[in-house]
């Protein structure tokens, strides 16, 4: 047997691109899905108003596995309203702080978490400038009004229609980088 | 905080044999950019070929999600055989259609019927001592690593080789590609 571990990634460090040995060249010509790049304009994903105090920043959409990333802005001290995940959540805080009334920790820029299927809970920030979040979430989102009745499940088609409505109405033109 | 709600779906929640217009606000939205689900044959060659595996072993192919990396196949051992070592990097569903496969690592057999889930970082030897072989309908994401018999590292196999795979027989064969098999 070799030498397990001998060779470390850290010396694969070569600064210029290195031709990979592929056999199937031909097929990822055909097949292979480009990767997306979605930079920081407003032409590129508009933040699209979620409520009076809040925005969405939409930034992908997979039809095939229901997942949607995107960067969720409140703008002032406010609440995200009680609202159940049954898929997967991976989140990171860009500016501000942002909790959930659940639980104990608070998320800080930088900071990252994760949410599972099951887990029920309500989005706050107590800051005065509010905050900003990367979220990828994979799965249906059930929102719940304060007397806890059923209002509605969003998953990815309702991600797209609130990207798409605006767009429309601002003339702002779909940007296809959003699709995978 | 969560309060208990009743659970109301003790069986399906309509037997009637009908359409049921069912409320969804983004029908047409779903129309336009979803790939759709769909059939595919898998008794008859009419959707999908036997394409050679070696002398002894055909794969039918079902499937390939590029996005993925996940493929569907059925995997057919003509008679008492074995597929070498191989370590798995993904997730592998399978189910045994018809005879037995075992793996020289595990103590269990897979006959008809049966499930077989495979995780992340095994490697294994698949061996059928079925007169008839075996049929394994596969649901596989991510690479799987080949070795030799003396463990030199072969080659890493994914969708991108099943697709291969696939397009050089019905190439060499005649056959048109079967865009179903597209996810």
């Amino acid at each position: 047997m070799s030498k397990l571990g001998a060779k470390t990634a850290a010396e694969a460090g070569a600064f210029k691109i290195v031709n990979v040995p592929e056999a199937h060249k031909a097929m990822l010509d055909q097949y292979c899905i480009s990767g997306t790049y979605v930079g920081p304009s407003e032409e590129e994903s508009p933040w699209v108003p979620f409520g009076d105090n809040a925005a969405i920043r939409h930034l992908a959409f997979d039809v095939r596995n229901n997942i949607y990333a995107n960067v969720l802005w409140i703008k002032s001290k406010g609440v995200i309203g009680t609202h159940k995940h049954r898929g997967m959540v991976w989140a990171i805080g860009l500016e501000g702080s942002f909790r959930y009334l659940e639980y104990d920790w608070v998320c800080r820029p930088g900071d990252f978490i994760t949410e599972f299927p099951g887990h029920a809970h309500t989005l706050v920030t107590d800051e005065e400038d509010g905050m900003k979040a990367f979220f990828w979430m994979q799965g249906a989102n059930e929102f719940y009004d304060d007397e806890g009745n059923f209002v509605e499940t969003l998953d990815v088609w309702w991600f797209m229609n609130h990207y798409e409505t605006y767009c429309k109405e601002q003339g702002i033109p779909i940007n296809r980088q959003l699709y995978l | 905080m969560a309060t208990v709600a009743e659970n109301k779906m003790k069986a399906p929640a309509s037997d009637v044999t009908e359409i049921v217009e069912v409320p969804w606000a983004y029908r047409e939205t779903v129309e336009r950019l979803s790939p759709g689900g769909r059939y595919i044959d898998m008794q008859s060659d009419v959707d999908s070929p036997w394409v050679p595996f070696g002398d002894g072993a055909a794969i039918k192919h079902l499937m390939f999600d590029v996005r993925t990396n996940t493929y569907s196949n059925i995997l057919w051992m003509k008679g008492p055989g074995t597929i070498g070592t191989h370590l798995h990097r993904g997730n592998v569903t399978m189910v045994t259609i018809t005879g037995s496969v075992r793996y020289l690592e595990y103590e269990w057999v897979g006959t008809p019927g049966g499930l077989i889930l495979e995780t992340p970082g095994e490697a294994h030897t698949l061996v059928t001592d079925h007169p008839e072989g075996c049929k394994l309908f596969g649901w596989m994401q991510g690479p799987i690593d080949f070795f030799d018999a003396d463990a030199n590292f072969i080659e890493t196999v994914d969708v991108w080789w099943m697709i291969t795979h696939y397009e050089t027989y019905c190439k060499e064969n005649g056959i048109p590609f079967n865009e179903k098999l597209y996810l």
